[in-house]
């Protein structure tokens, strides 16, 4: 069967100096929504929608946070690996 | 952090008359300086320090909400203010659509913490679709007090 069943998963460490505040969420939500896939972040016992800027702003993730990237679609896999990449870059280093 | 604690009930306007973006977070920081959170002297700079960040890019985050924020040298606590516009406002926000709610930051140079918790804050109770509705179809200042004191009671932390 395709991996569009399974959920995949990654680990990511925020790397935004400031945590993943207004900025940096609207980067990775931007970046998010041009997967077709489910896209959620695990923080502890809870996930978060990627596709929510809400949802992305509500994870209080302050650099150094570990968060697990999910998701399961059709590009799950490249999903979950870009998003892993962008959330641990330093995306307010961008000017 | 409540928000109740972040944002100062006598600033507060159910009733924002400005139309325009810049106009309307001038009336928010004009807010807090009536209710003595920041002095008349840094209004223009704290205006001007949160237009500048507005200009890299849109606070409005979609459905009707909007954070405009800055760091400004002269608060030692981050301080907010909500203002609701029955109207709408155009705030170039990522969805296209009018921002009815505006919940304005100003936070000391070197706090990113208290800062990301405020947009945590605001963010849980905004997900929730329908403290969104009501705080938006607030009949007064007082009612939006009360909304705010039910999220803080409602939506504790993890």
């Amino acid at each position: 069967m395709t991996d569009s069943e399974e959920w995949v998963e990654g680990e990511a460490v925020v790397a935004s100096a400031l945590g993943l505040h207004v900025r940096p969420a609207r980067i990775v939500w931007e970046r998010a929504r041009r997967f077709s896939s489910d896209i959620r972040i695990r923080k502890g016992r809870r996930d978060y929608d990627v596709k929510s800027i809400f949802d992305i702003m509500a994870l209080d993730a302050s650099r150094g946070t570990a968060l697990t990237v999910r998701a399961k679609g059709d590009d799950a896999r490249r999903a979950v690996a870009v998003l892993v990449a962008l959330i641990g870059t330093d995306l307010d280093a961008e000017s | 952090m409540r928000l109740l604690d972040l944002v100062v009930a006598g600033a507060m306007t159910a009733e924002l008359t400005a139309v325009e973006k810049e106009d309307v977070i001038a009336e928010l920081v004009d807010g807090l300086v009536a209710a003595g959170q920041l002095s008349k002297r840094v209004a223009k700079s704290v205006t001007k320090a949160i237009l500048d960040r507005e200009a890299l890019g849109s606070t409005g985050i979609g459905g009707g909400i909007a954070v405009p924020h800055a760091k400004h040298p002269s608060v030692k606590n981050i301080v907010g203010n909500l203002g609701r516009s029955r109207k709408g406002v155009n705030f170039a926000a990522i969805d296209g659509e009018p921002v009815y709610l505006v919940f304005l930051l100003v936070s000391p140079p070197d706090q990113p913490g208290p800062h990301l918790k405020a947009l945590e804050r605001i963010s849980v109770v905004l997900r929730d679709e329908n403290f969104s509705r009501f705080l938006r179809r607030a009949k007064d200042r007082d009612e939006l007090v009360s909304l705010l004191a039910e999220a803080d009671e409602t939506f504790r932390g993890d």
